[in-house]
């Protein structure tokens, strides 16, 4: 069974020139995003898996980055640590 | 019971006095509204009482919803109760002090809360035409850079008042003060913003322009604000972006004397 990711509920983004800036309204937070994390960021509004979001960035950037698929991974696992994205079963559920 | 007005900022205050001794609180800080200036309706309508609490122990608040969508928040000074429109509020005082406090608390929620500006922990003085924020918690030199300033105009000497829009940010003249009080004929009129210094006490006079999100970060916590609901930090955020997006922000590291003005002017 795939996992798929999404933003967290709770959660509201202010662009600040290439960054984006997170706010947990839960926990009172903010995470600042470089310009890749802000397009990621900005990506996950739908459930998407770790494979799918590194596919759409090479399409994107049309770089080949061996370690694409990594980078998203451990892009994802800060994330939801910061509890800004949350896992999801293939079946929708959260 | 008597009646008072009062501005803060672009806004109108009645206040409704129950005791002699709360009426000679608020006329002591807050000069009032020449009646022919008062609007139709004010922005905020507050019930003033005292004989609460002691003595100011610490700033932590209880907050409590209420009936009816009112919220409590009490200090040891203080009790502040207010609608969810915050137009309407009670507020219940030990002393000048617990008074100053819980206005400033009223006033940052309503400017929050209707978008229209921030109270912020700074300084702020004129200089040729144009007003210069000077920022830092407790300690960090904003009153020292104040009286160095002097004779320039004062805005405010320790809470700014900031009217935040797309295309502008002006401050205006802050009653909240710590120890420089302006006399009414020398407040100065509402005047746009140039420049934003977070102070750093130092043995030279330096200063580094921050990037507008490193900027955003500094200010976060120099907003004057109590217990934010989720929507009022949003506020917050964006205000600030655009706060950044138009007034350059500055670390100024200074000397303890008035030269660190040609770094700014």
């Amino acid at each position: 069974m795939t996992t798929k990711y999404i933003r967290s509920e709770g959660c509201e983004s202010l662009q600040v020139d290439t960054d984006c800036m997170v706010l947990n309204l839960d926990q009172y937070t903010v995470t600042q995003l470089n310009a890749i994390g802000a397009d990621c960021w900005n990506r996950l509004t739908e459930p998407m898996s770790i494979e799918e979001l590194a596919a759409q960035l090479r399409a994107e950037y049309g770089t080949e980055v061996p370690s694409i698929e990594e980078d998203v991974c451990a892009f994802v696992e800060e994330l939801s640590r910061y509890g800004l994205i949350q896992a999801m079963e293939d079946n929708g559920a959260a | 019971m008597t009646t008072a007005w009062i501005t803060i900022g672009e806004h109108q205050l009645q206040l409704r006095l129950h005791t002699p001794t709360v009426c000679s609180m608020l006329h002591r800080v807050f000069p009032q509204i020449d009646p022919a200036l008062r609007c139709e309706k004010p922005d905020v309508l507050v019930q003033l009482e005292d004989g609460y609490g002691g003595p100011c122990t610490g700033y932590e608040l209880d907050v409590t919803r209420v009936e009816d969508g009112h919220t409590s928040y009490r200090r040891s000074d203080y009790e502040l109760v207010v609608n969810s429109s915050l137009d309407h509020a009670t507020i219940r005082v030990f002393d000048e002090l617990a008074l100053k406090h819980a206005l400033m608390h009223l006033y940052s929620m309503a400017i929050i809360h209707t978008g229209w500006g921030l109270l912020m922990h700074a300084s702020c003085m004129e200089e040729a035409g144009h007003a210069h924020l000077f920022i830092g918690h407790s300690g960090a030199g904003k009153s020292t850079v104040m009286r160095m300033s002097l004779p320039r105009g004062v805005f405010a000497d320790e809470a700014s008042i900031l009217k935040i829009e797309a295309d502008r940010i002006t401050a205006y003249h802050s009653p909240f003060r710590s120890d420089h009080h302006t006399p009414m004929e020398s407040r100065l009129s509402p005047t746009p913003l140039a420049s934003a210094q977070l102070l750093v006490q130092s043995q030279e006079n330096r200063r580094v322009q921050l990037d507008k999100v490193s900027a955003m970060l500094a200010l976060m916590d120099k907003v004057f604000y109590w217990a934010p609901a989720p929507a009022a930090v949003t506020s917050i955020m964006q205000q600030l972006r655009m706060l950044v997006e138009q007034v350059p922000v500055y670390e100024l590291h200074f000397r303890k004397e008035p030269t660190f003005w040609e770094l700014i002017t």
